[in-house]
């Protein structure tokens, strides 16, 4: 839609007229109202009606003499709208007509008509002026396309291929011979793998590294592989981190690209040059069209075959700060030159100077340069002019400030300069840009004098602060003590270490007092009445005696739980028989017992060895410990 | 070939402390420069001069200030620009980071904040105030250290209170241990706490002042947040308001501002450096 209003409001002259006929609508259209000797340029006549039958069977164009035309191609049209539920059905077609010029001069083309439907149609006369040499308006004659009509886009009948390249459509069954023709394409619109085979768009931004305010390109291509198509539903390409200016060509040039063994009828939607407002990885992109064409299948009605284009990624920096100037504004990218112009030179105090400055150059051109500061200088806003063109894809221009510059003080004043700090990318290091404004004569002016001695009303940031000649001392930087893991652990462990000690501390105290309970129980005694058996045997005989009935009477207690010292020796054995105990280790104890006896009143003249009575009684000790007691009866 | 390495290296150190010492004098010539922009009224020449040493990193609280004072001059003359007094109250907040006792600063800081609330007054626009999140407004009543040292005081309270209620059998050491185990705990825990909220906000943000003479703020796509109904100002911030930023990307800044958050364009905001 876009491609179709540029065409028209940059190079034809459309006219809507009412045919005789009022169910007609009949549109002219032409390419260019200035073309140069042996160009051509393109009539159209588009005729729409009501009907179903638009069979075309007259078609006319009166040229004047220095002119000729081709056999006029047409292109039936039909449209069916159903709107709150009412269909409407129109049919209409253009016809295009191919005109060569060979005489330079004023002339008056047409009015072209047709007979359509039975009825004459008739268009507008077009004045066309044809100049010597080339205009760039029309088109050398055997390369024409029509700029209006995508689906004849090559200016011959229905054939995708540009005239003067004779070959066969690559959708018809014959393309044997086509491979050694291929007519050739620029560059960007090379692909080597296509994304889709029926159609896709594509959208490319170069250079994809970039300081901030340096210019990118970003073009979108739309590529159909299923013959002639035209695009509707355009939506403009997504730029939002941007400034963008339109250098898209007023024509969409088509070509044939092979890519993968098909070939895609491809040609340039967009070409913009943007500016990267700031750093950052920015996208730009994403522009939706609809392929509508006989082999291009409709995502929905009036939307034809809806593809968009990919996102295109920029990396964006920011200029390096090495050699940075003061007062460079992040942006300023390009190549500049500043002039400048002081008008007058000679003035009276309290009146002002006109400085025109003028920055031109390539690139973003800034909105503000740096003026010099003078005490009693005053620079009012600029009043600002531009010329921005964007010659092959690339930005440039001027700007030029418009300063009123009022003057106080009387005096030979030297005004010094204006400046543009950039980043000059030819040399990839910062670069000023510098116009002296020279020195202006400032006579003597009592009533400017008063003025500027009146003290300003409402000033209350007056004398607030007061700047610091030098760079004092300031505290140092304390580390956060909480960066460091040990702080925490300082924080948590010492309390839990001194619950942890006092658990500890309890622990050892149970364990301690177990012992304790462990110590006074019957098994340690006479665990402590053997050893001291054992120990005393040799040295006091007497004490390891006692030991050692001592010994059998904790053993006694320990298996049959009866205090055995209430019993007399003699009926010993028979009592303890009675509680269970095996005769024969009732027998052994009393035999001991015996042995203490005779050990104590009769010494050693007894014959009983105090180490072997100690170690019989740990034996039968250690042995009763494991008998197992008989059923009282 | 061991000394060869050896001289090669002590070249070396010696070019880095020649390029360090260069880089330190750049920044002193700078300042005395900008200084001298300062007393001639030349006030864009001393903003540019600084902020140029601001964006090489040199981070020093007089430089801040005479910036703050260059903007300030600025301001009152001929040549001011929009935000100027929004840049001096970010450059004196600047000053209060790294030298907090700063007094001048403090003051000047207080009239300046208190000239945009003026003029937004003679404006007819009322001076929004924000309240600062409970979390932040109280881990920010002391700095992060001194209430990590109250959670360490915290914790050597709570281990001799422990220590004393467990190992001194004394009714006196028993009673110091409760006092030292309640008292202990307490200043652990909120001190623990605070520290580690106030090294949260450390991490997570960073302060720092709109500079816009009103700064509106927007969702995450960029739209205006929309006007609540009967609070005009409610989603504009005001010049020289002091604001957190949770998160930069390119285009979008994340800011919070008093209990609530959206998102401002960077120019919009200038975010205080520290040490």
């Amino acid at each position: 839609m876009r491609l179709a209003l540029t065409a028209a409001a940059v190079s034809a002259v459309v006219a809507l007229s009412a045919s005789a006929q009022a169910a007609l609508q009949v549109q002219t259209a032409v390419s260019s109202q200035r073309v140069g000797v042996g160009e051509t340029f393109i009539v159209q006549l588009t005729v729409t009606s009501d009907g179903q039958n638009n069979q075309v069977t007259e078609a006319h164009l009166p040229l004047p003499p220095g002119m000729s035309a081709g056999r006029p191609s047409a292109s039936p049209q039909s449209r069916v709208s159903i709107i709150n539920g009412q269909m409407s059905q129109s049919s209409g077609v253009t016809v295009t007509w191919t005109v060569t010029t060979s005489k330079a001069g004023s002339f008056r083309v047409g009015p072209p008509s047709v007979t359509f439907a039975g009825e004459h149609a008739q268009g507008n006369p077009i004045p066309v002026e044809v100049v010597a040499g080339g205009t760039g308006g029309g088109q050398r004659a055997r390369r024409s396309a029509d700029p209006f009509d995508f689906m004849n886009q090559f200016g011959l009948g229905n054939s995708p291929f540009p005239p003067g390249f004779n070959f066969k459509s690559p959708f018809d069954d014959d393309n044997s011979d086509q491979q050694d023709q291929v007519p050739s394409y620029p560059e960007e619109l090379r692909v080597d793998k296509a994304p889709d085979p029926i159609a896709f768009a594509r959208a490319t931004v170069t250079p994809d590294h970039v300081y901030v305010g340096q210019q990118v390109t970003l073009k979108v291509f739309a590529y159909g592989g299923r013959g002639e198509y035209s695009l509707g539903n355009l939506n403009e390409p997504s730029h939002a981190d941007f400034l963008a200016f339109d250098s898209t060509p007023d024509q969409f040039k088509a070509y044939l690209v092979p890519v993968g063994g098909t070939r895609y009828i491809a040609g340039k939607l967009r070409e913009l040059p943007l500016f990267p407002l700031h750093a950052g990885t920015l996208r730009a992109g994403d522009m939706k069209m609809g392929f509508s064409g006989r082999g291009y299948p409709a995502s929905g009605p009036n939307l034809g075959l809806l593809r968009e284009s990919n996102w295109a990624d920029v990396v964006v920096s920011e200029p390096p700060l090495r050699n940075r100037p003061p007062g460079y504004k992040i942006g300023d990218v390009g190549e500049y030159k500043l002039t400048a112009n002081v008008e007058p030179r000679e003035i009276m105090a309290g009146e002002a100077v006109s400085v025109v400055a003028t920055l031109s150059g390539v690139g973003n051109v800034p909105f503000k340069i740096q003026t010099p500061e003078h005490q009693g200088v005053e620079w009012l806003e600029p009043s600002l002019t531009e010329k921005i063109e964007v010659p092959n894809g690339v930005v440039q221009g001027s700007r030029s400030f418009s300063y009123v510059v009022k003057v106080s003080e009387a005096g030979t004043l030297d005004l010094g300069e204006v400046t543009l700090p950039y980043f000059n990318l030819k040399h990839h290091d910062y670069s000023i840009a510098r116009a002296v404004l020279g020195s202006i004569n400032v006579k003597p002016n009592p009533n400017a004098k008063r003025a500027a001695a009146e003290a300003k009303p409402d000033d209350r940031l007056a004398n607030v602060l007061k700047s610091r000649d030098t760079l004092g001392s300031y505290p140092a930087l304390q580390k956060p003590l909480a960066d460091a893991w040990a702080f925490w652990a300082s924080l948590f462990l010492a309390p839990f270490g001194m619950v942890l000690a006092g658990g500890v501390v309890s622990a050892a105290t149970r364990a301690r007092e177990k012992m304790r309970e462990r110590g006074s129980s019957l098994g340690a005694q006479l665990d402590a009445a053997l050893r001291e058996a054992r120990t005393l045997a040799k040295a006091d005989t007497p004490g390891s005696v006692n030991a050692v009935e001592r010994a059998v009477f904790l053993a006694i207690e320990l298996k049959l739980n009866l205090k055995a010292r209430a019993i007399l020796k003699a009926e010993l054995a028979s009592a303890l028989t009675e509680r269970g105990l095996p005769s024969a280790r009732a027998q052994a104890l009393a035999g001991i017992l015996e042995d203490c006896d005779a050990l104590r009143f009769v010494g050693a003249e007894s014959g009983v060895d105090p180490a072997e009575l100690a170690q019989r009684a740990a034996k039968n000790a250690a042995e009763m410990s494991r008998d197992k007691l008989a059923q009282r009866s | 070939m061991r000394r060869l390495v050896l001289v090669l290296l002590m070249l070396l150190i010696a070019l880095l402390a020649l390029n360090a010492g260069a880089a330190t004098s750049d920044s002193a010539r700078d300042f005395a420069a900008a200084n001298q922009a300062l007393k001639r009224g030349a006030f864009t020449e001393a903003i540019d001069t600084l902020e140029l040493l601001a964006d090489r990193g040199f981070v020093h609280p007089d430089a801040s200030f005479n910036r703050a004072v260059a903007y300030v001059g600025r301001a009152r003359s001929t040549s001011a620009a929009p935000g100027d007094l929004g840049r001096a109250a970010a450059a004196l907040s600047e000053v209060l980071l790294l030298r907090p006792n700063d007094e001048e600063a403090d003051t000047g800081l207080a009239r300046i904040r208190a000239e945009i609330s003026r003029r937004h007054a003679r404006e007819g626009t009322a001076p929004v105030m924000a309240r600062a999140s409970l979390g932040r407004a109280v881990s920010s009543l002391l700095d992060e250290n001194t209430w990590a040292k109250v959670a360490l005081l915290g914790s050597l309270l709570l281990t001799l209170g422990l220590g004393l209620r467990r190992f001194v059998k004394r009714t006196s050491a028993e009673l110091a241990g409760a006092v030292g185990i309640g008292l202990g705990a307490l200043l652990l825990v909120s001190g623990a706490s605070l520290t580690a909220g106030a090294r949260h906000f450390r991490l997570t943000s960073s302060p720092a002042v709109i500079v816009a003479e009103e700064a509106r703020l927007l969702d995450e796509s960029g739209k205006p947040l929309p006007q609540r109904s009967g609070a005009a100002d409610s989603v504009t911030i005001p010049e020289g308001a002091t604001v957190y930023v949770l998160e930069r990307r390119p285009a979008l800044f994340r800011i919070e501002w008093g209990s609530g958050e959206g998102w401002l364009t960077p120019g919009q905001v200038r975010i205080l450096a520290t040490h």
